[in-house]
């Protein structure tokens, strides 16, 4: 991860009893695995957030352009499309590419990635890494909180991600 | 080019200094596989040998090895080579490559002695040696950090049926409460069956080695599947080379890895929906290498996946269709075999996995299958003798 960002985030994360006031907060879940993608959408809206999913990678970015999220979660590892081609087409689409993206894997981005870090392969393909790198299994409370934050610096920073 | 100025003297006296100082075991044998001539790194290597066997030096033997390139040299009258393996004068291993010439008398005349010139390649089996100990040492620790990719993801699996539980009771929610019951059975259930396989993996099986038919296996699993491929519209075909001689492999693992890469191929085309989806197993024999084949025109895979697949339980199935250990096996049988798995894959076109084999890295046959193999001449000297010490 983007380890800057969690470990700022450690330091103020609260329990999960926080506020809960995440209403018209629209959070695309892109999940191969229906458990977690279920999951992750039932403790998102517990949380006031409005989740979707999509357990299908070949169809996540129609859904995407449905949904219209405010973030979205990405897997890495999934079948038909991985998380590194949906990442780069989200972040080259032109109505998707300001929307920050968690990405949620079971991969590690550095160790993971024998020949070259995930961030390193995406730069050089001009794309910005993602905002943050959460690994599975997540800590509850700071998966909330990254959503939080991100979903607050992109309102506070501009429109355009970067 | 001899100066035309040179006494039969000095060219005999340049022969012997050139004789003596080529860098490599140079011998000349008589009918009689007596050593007449030797130069100076093969008296060095193997003691002083003028007058004595070929075999006694060279392998401290008493009698004469099958085998014999100089024999064959003997008797067909043209050049023979072969990779072998004898003793030195301090009894150390030693392994070289013998070509074994005909020395003729007169023009056309009878084959008088044969002249074998050896280069040591001992050093270069040691370094083989070492660096498939090294391949199979990389491959278990690949293997154990791999571990972590599919456990991390059963973990969350559970934490999520644990939490939506909780919340179900929380909020009196039966169906949410049954959600979170069956998330932890589904994730039970493959840690599971995950653990089973991971142990058989890690216990697997000292491969059997024999003599056997490399389109034989090939053919079995082609039969296998051929149900499988016709119901789901997918056209398999075996695409053989014609003749490819017997071979010593541990018949049960190259039936797995060939099944592995048959079901994934399968598996890849499901994913699409190509109406001239198409899974073709192919066998061929190319420079003394055996390669098993098989290509799909599935969903083929991107360079992230391509990176992954030997390495992790690592598998793009989706939930619950495997746990990515069938690759991870395949590669660990082949290495048991001194061979190499190869993967081309362009997503959206398809993926060809090619099993190569060469065949002088091939392990010895165990036990009871030490017969030579029924098509071919017989294996290499130092492979034979090792095969007979074992029964």
């Amino acid at each position: 991860m983007p380890g800057s960002l969690l470990s700022k985030l450690k330091t103020r994360i609260p329990s999960e009893t926080a506020d809960r006031n995440n209403g018209h907060v629209r959070v695309l879940i892109i999940e191969d695995e229906p458990d977690i993608a279920a999951y992750l959408q039932i403790l998102l809206k517990e949380y006031g957030f409005e989740a979707a999913c999509e357990t299908d990678a070949t169809r996540a970015i129609a859904a995407a352009e449905t949904f219209r999220p405010d973030v979205i979660c990405l897997d890495m590892v999934m079948p038909k499309k991985t998380g590194l081609t949906l990442f780069m087409a989200l972040k080259k689409h032109p109505e998707l590419c300001h929307i920050p993206v968690v990405v949620v894997s079971a991969l590690h981005p550095q160790r993971d990635f024998d020949d070259m870090p995930f961030e390193d392969f995406v730069r050089k393909h001009g794309i910005p890494a993602p905002d943050v790198w959460l690994e599975k299994p997540i800590d509850r409370a700071a998966f909330l909180e990254t959503i939080r934050v991100v979903i607050g610096k992109k309102r506070h920073e501009s429109p355009t991600f970067s | 080019m001899p100066s035309p100025v040179m006494t039969e003297e000095t060219l005999k006296e340049q022969y012997d200094i050139l004789f003596d100082n080529t860098p490599c075991f140079v011998a000349v044998i008589d009918r009689d596989f007596r050593i007449i001539q030797a130069n100076r790194k093969f008296r060095e290597t193997f003691g002083e040998s003028y007058g004595r066997f070929c075999y006694e030096m060279y392998k401290d033997k008493t009698e004469r090895c099958p085998n014999c390139p100089a024999e064959a040299a003997f008797s067909t009258g043209v050049e023979h080579t072969s990779t072998q393996t004898g003793v030195d004068r301090d009894g150390r291993e030693t392994h070289y490559v013998v070509t074994a010439t005909p020395l003729r008398g007169a023009a056309n005349g009878s084959v008088k002695a044969v002249m074998e010139i050896a280069i040591d390649v001992t050093r270069l089996r040691e370094l083989e040696e070492e660096k498939l100990v090294a391949e199979r040492l990389a491959a278990v620790g690949q293997t154990v950090a791999g571990l972590a990719h599919g456990v991390k993801n059963v973990i969350t699996g559970l934490e999520g049926g644990l939490y939506v539980m909780k919340s179900g009771l929380k909020n009196a929610d039966v169906e949410q409460l049954g959600k979170g019951l069956s998330m932890l059975d589904n994730n039970i259930e493959r840690i599971s069956h995950f653990v089973k396989e991971f142990l058989g993996f890690a216990k697997g099986r000292l491969p059997q080695t024999q003599w056997i038919n490399p389109n034989g296996v090939a053919r079995d699993v082609v039969e296998l599947y051929r149900e499988t491929a016709a119901r789901a519209g997918i056209a398999l075909t075996a695409e053989f080379q014609d003749f490819i001689p017997e071979a010593p492999f541990d018949p049960e693992g190259l039936h797995t890895c060939l099944a592995n890469l048959v079901s994934n191929a399968l598996d890849a085309c499901a994913m699409t929906e190509k109406k001239d989806a198409r899974v073709i197993v192919r066998t061929k024999k190319e420079n003394d290498i055996i390669i098993f084949e098989v290509t799909d025109n599935g969903i083929g895979m991107d360079c992230e996946v391509k990176k992954k697949v030997f390495t992790n339980f690592f598998s793009t199935k989706g939930s619950g269709k495997g746990t990515g250990i069938g690759l991870l096996i395949t590669k660990k049988i082949v290495q048991e075999h001194g061979g190499r798995v190869d993967v081309v894959s362009e997503p959206g076109q398809g993926s060809t996995f090619r099993l190569i084999f060469p065949v002088s890295r091939l392990p010895n046959p165990t036990n009871e299958s030490c017969a030579a193999p029924r098509n071919q001449a017989a294996p290499a000297l130092q492979d034979e003798e090792k095969a007979h010490s074992r029964c």
